[in-house]
């Protein structure tokens, strides 16, 4: 069944064509949830979440346009809704002082070191503000165009270039001071 | 003047116009500092995107899972969207409207006790707010306000029904 015929029919009240799409986008949603969440069982149920979320709007889905960045952005969304639940993420009240002790120190490592420890890097990662871990997961691991992410996230691609080279001073924070952390373990 | 960190993000992921693009490259060109700051940036882009690429167990992981029968599982007592109920509820509201004008009308054709003969005698020649007063209070009032009654009941159902599972990710 084609993509765009299960959904046409899903909104013809057919349930049953949900499961094909759900089947052919199950792997993209699990993958991209791991990364937002760092956690399988966190990925697993953000997943579902999202698949929920997608029935229920599916109304809101326009069809001229494709499936799967739509569902993407609903999981992307689930992934900070259910972090932030978990209490795992910061308020966006807290956000600003991130964002001001972003900047790393003149001798912090560069981030193409630093990001050689794979773990490391996917741990910062999800120690970043909502806004900053999308772009991130977005451009790197989705591999999305900055007019793409423009587009997801309706900010302008100045603003996206911004959160982006935010997010890399703060992974490089981060990664700098772990790696001080290890350096100095007894 | 050197273009800032930003700028370069957007040159190397194709994002600036061709004349953006040029004023770039006719300032890398000259400006070993913002060449080398660029190709410091596209290292890292490279490290990062290495980083967080899925390794095999993450893959396997991936694709061993399946969601369907869960995901079915709850959109079986699922309702899909406030749409549908929210048309029904106007349905309702237009079908209630229009009853209670025609029930308001056919009372103006039965005969009027007591004072009936001063009735008729504002509405042909009284102003228009009499005549609103006698229709609201044969039965008007309420005949205007049972449809909005139903389309609130229909359209707090579906909020229950939908947007209450909604609001626990919110």
């Amino acid at each position: 069944m084609e993509e765009r015929e299960a959904v046409r029919r899903c909104r013809g009240g057919d349930r049953e064509a949900f499961g094909h799409l759900v089947r052919e986008h199950q792997a993209a949603v699990l993958a991209l949830c791991l990364r937002m969440t760092g956690s399988r069982e966190d990925a697993a149920d953000a997943a579902q979440q999202a698949f929920l979320q997608a029935y229920r709007r599916l109304e809101t889905y326009d069809p001229a346009q494709p499936f799967r960045p739509w569902l993407m952005k609903i999981a992307a969304n689930e992934c900070i809704a259910l972090l932030r639940r978990r209490g795992r993420q910061p308020e966006s009240g807290d956000e600003s002082a991130l964002e001001r002790a972003a900047a790393p120190g003149p001798d912090a490592p560069a981030l193409v070191e630093l990001a050689e420890d794979r773990e490391a890097v996917r741990r910062a990662v999800t120690a970043l503000p909502p806004p900053y871990r999308t772009a991130v997961i977005q451009y790197y691991f989705e591999g999305l165009s900055y007019q793409q992410m423009a587009e997801r996230s309706g900010l302008p691609t100045g603003t996206i270039a911004t959160h982006l080279h935010r997010a890399k001073q703060m992974l490089r924070r981060i990664l700098s001071e772990r790696e001080v952390t290890v350096h100095h373990a007894p | 003047m050197h273009p800032e960190t930003e700028r370069l993000h957007l040159y190397l992921s194709g994002a600036l116009d061709p004349a953006e693009r040029r004023d770039v490259e006719a300032h890398l060109a000259g400006c070993g500092e913002c060449a080398q700051a660029l190709a410091e940036l596209a290292a890292e882009d490279a490290a990062l995107a290495g980083a967080l690429g899925l390794d095999p167990a993450e893959a396997a992981w991936v694709e061993s899972v399946d969601l369907v029968e869960p995901v079915m599982a709850q959109i079986a007592c699922s309702p899909r969207s406030t749409p549908v109920l929210v048309l029904v509820a106007a349905l309702l509201s237009l079908a209630g409207y229009l009853g209670g004008s025609l029930w308001t009308h056919l009372l103006d054709l039965l005969p009027e006790p007591g004072i009936g003969s001063f009735i008729a005698l504002v509405r042909t020649a009284g102003p228009a707010a009499l005549r609103l007063v006698l229709w609201l209070g044969e039965g008007g009032l309420l005949a205007a306000l049972w449809p909005l009654f139903v389309a609130g009941a229909a359209i707090g159902l579906g909020y229950v029904l939908t947007k209450g599972e909604e609001k626990r990710y919110a």
